[in-house]
């Protein structure tokens, strides 16, 4: 059986990973196919339906100027993405690196880095993040770069950690006495093993990235209006909340829905993506006892 | 017959903190070892865990630096080794671990991780690869099938095959062998044997064979260095060792080991468990365990040397050597 086999089967068995999946997906598509599905434009204005319940007509409601919150919700989607994948693309990316050069080289290189580490630790990276963008200019492009550059810390100490105990793996040093250069050994032989727990750490972290993008959009300094994200719809939703639920609502389920997915498909992977558990799956096409001795009485 | 490998003298202490206040303490794994081993021959290396055979492998194949002390390969030192000579270093001498468990990498196939070797060196070109790591795989009687298939789908004993057919894709001149068998079955163990022996007979390799089963290391061995607390006690030709040890650690070793002749008169096995290479006692490092100790044991760390009528054969205990 293939490794790739092994892991579908593992990951395939936990039912709130692959529900949590297959919502991903949903969303996935939504986001893909935006155009085609919203029954509006994301500013398409209704003028004589404003702030209306959901109905017929606008199945999740409109908001205080007549937009249909399913359109903008549906556009929003897209947002949510491109920010959860793409921050933490690179924030896994700044990670990766800094805590490979930690975890191998060791000694000073290590120090030097793990010391930047807790420096970006210890400043309180929403403020961080506050503070640049009230200096750039707030666009989905800024939310992104500076979401991946505060927020790669955590998969530099895993990184790290990883390396700094299978760089001491007889498969490394077997690698290593058989000629393998630094490089051969950082990519062949060390990176391929320590990704899982960097795969699991990037799924929470697009959770992660899509609650900071919402809530950047809902305190203003997001998406900026009228580009809808689920963020700025919730903000404009607030100050109707006792008028116009529905507003409010919706994007709200949608981002606790999407990230809650997240979360499940990482930890269904944290479960497939463990090792120490292969072997056992590999031996279980071995006949039990049992079978054998059934199948030898009926032939 | 110069040697392939010697080493000069090898010393290798890790540092310990034994409190947060206490002062630094070392661990000795290895205290001062001088070893050669030659053109194709076999140089067992046996002691109980502890006793620091596999920091020296270690230090061997300098994946470890030492203390203080040499190694050389053909005659210079290994630690002085520039890119070339190093790489040259990488080819000639092998090794093959103890857990065939962690000495794959789970993540690539058999055909990757045995043409590994000969992709690194650039000994075959992308269409000879794969026929010539069959050969090798071959040579170590796992077929064809296993090449794209992973690590996990192996029992120990095949993944040990498998080790040792990265060790030989290289043709090297030196395989260290640590602890090739205690991992797996005694009836697995055996056909990892015939495979190590063949290869003795057979590939004009030499092998340091680092064991804690005496008979293993009898069957494999040309030359046996017995280690205690990193320090060579007893050295000799492997048949006249186990004909007549003469440290008292090594005949403590034969008495421990199960024999099949009934009515053998018992020799005394050591008493207790090995020190702490933390704390290595004073004078002979064996004394405390010792059923023949007398005066001078306690006090005077005796050295390696030849006792007088018995040549070829080395030992460090005052009952042989004078002080």
């Amino acid at each position: 059986m293939s490794l790739k086999k092994i892991i579908w089967k593992r990951f395939s068995r936990n039912t709130l990973a692959v529900g949590g999946a297959v919502v991903i997906a949903c969303i996935i598509a939504t986001a893909l196919l935006a155009p085609y599905i919203a029954p509006y434009g994301p500013t398409h204005i209704d003028i004589d339906n404003v702030l209306s319940s959901p109905s017929a007509r606008h199945p999740l409601g409109t908001d205080e100027l007549g937009r249909d919150v399913l359109s903008r919700m549906i556009y929003g989607s897209r947002v949510s993405l491109e920010v959860g994948f793409i921050a933490m693309g690179i924030a896994v990316s700044i990670g990766v690196i800094i805590g490979s050069a930690a975890g191998f080289y060791g000694g000073r290189v290590d120090s030097i880095l793990m010391r930047f580490v807790d420096v970006m630790l210890a400043f309180p990276s929403f403020v961080l993040i506050l503070a640049v963008i009230a200096i750039l200019e707030p666009s989905i492009v800024t939310i992104m770069a500076v979401i991946g550059v505060t927020g790669w810390m955590d998969v530099a100490r895993l990184v790290r950690a990883e390396f700094l105990s299978l760089k001491e793996r007889d498969f490394v040093l077997a690698a290593k006495s058989s000629g393998a250069g630094n490089l051969r050994l950082i990519f062949k032989e060390i990176l391929p093993n320590a990704l899982s727990p960097v795969f699991i750490a990037a799924t929470f972290g697009v959770a992660g990235a899509i609650l900071i993008e919402s809530s950047l959009s809902f305190l203003g300094i997001g998406v900026q209006p009228p580009d809808p994200s689920w963020g700025n719809i919730l903000s404009s939703g607030k100050d109707y909340i006792e008028t116009a639920w529905w507003l409010s609502v919706f994007p709200g389920m949608a981002i606790l829905v999407t990230v809650l997915s997240y979360n499940l498909v990482g930890e269904g992977l944290r479960d497939a993506l463990d090792p120490r558990l292969w072997q056992a799956e590999s031996f279980e096409k071995i006949e039990k006892p049992g079978q054998a001795a059934a199948k030898i009485l009926t032939e | 017959m110069a040697p392939i490998i010697e080493a000069e003298n090898v010393v290798k202490h890790f540092p310990v903190k034994k409190s947060m206040f206490g002062k630094e303490a070392w661990l000795k794994a290895v205290g001062g070892v001088s070893l050669q081993v030659a053109e194709n021959r076999v140089l067992g290396i046996v002691g109980e865990s502890g006793s620091g055979k596999s920091t020296l492998a270690r230090v061997l194949l300098a994946l470890s630096r030492p203390t203080a002390g040499d190694v050389k390969f053909e005659g210079r030192s290994i630690f002085g080794f520039d890119r070339q000579q190093m790489k040259a270093f990488r080819r000639a001498v092998q090794i093959i671990f103890q857990d065939p468990f962690a000495s794959l990498n789970p993540r690539i196939t058999v055909f990757d991780t045995v043409s590994e070797p000969l992709r690194i060196h650039g000994l075959a070109g992308r269409g000879e690869l794969r026929p010539k790591v069959a050969g090798i795989l071959k040579s170590v009687g796992l077929g064809e099938e296993v090449l794209d298939r992973y690590p996990h789908e192996f029992s120990g004993g095949q993944r040990q095959r498998i080790c040792i057919a990265r060790a030989l894709a290289v043709s090297p001149r030196l395989i260290i062998a640590d602890e090739p068998l205690s991992a797996l079955d005694v009836s697995i163990q055996a056909q990892i044997l015939n495979i190590l022996s063949s290869l003795k007979e057979n590939s004009g390799i030499s092998f340091i064979f680092i064991s804690h089963d005496l008979r293993v290391v009898e069957y494999l061995s040309d030359e046996v260095a017995v280690m205690y607390l990193g320090k060579v006690v007893e050295q000799s030709g492997a048949p006249s060792l186990f004909e007549e040890p003469l440290h008292p650690y090594t005949a403590g070793l034969f008495a421990s080991a199960p024999s099949l002749k009934p009515g053998k008169s018992r020799r005394e096995v050591p008493k207790g468990d090995v020190p702490s290479p933390i704390d290595v006692p004073p004078g002979c490092p064996f004394h405390p365990r010792c059923p023949k100790r007398f005066s001078p044991c306690d006090k005077v760390v005796p050295r390696l040397g030849q006792p007088s009528g018995k040549t070829g054969r080395l030992v460090a205990c005052h009952l042989w050597n004078p002080y």
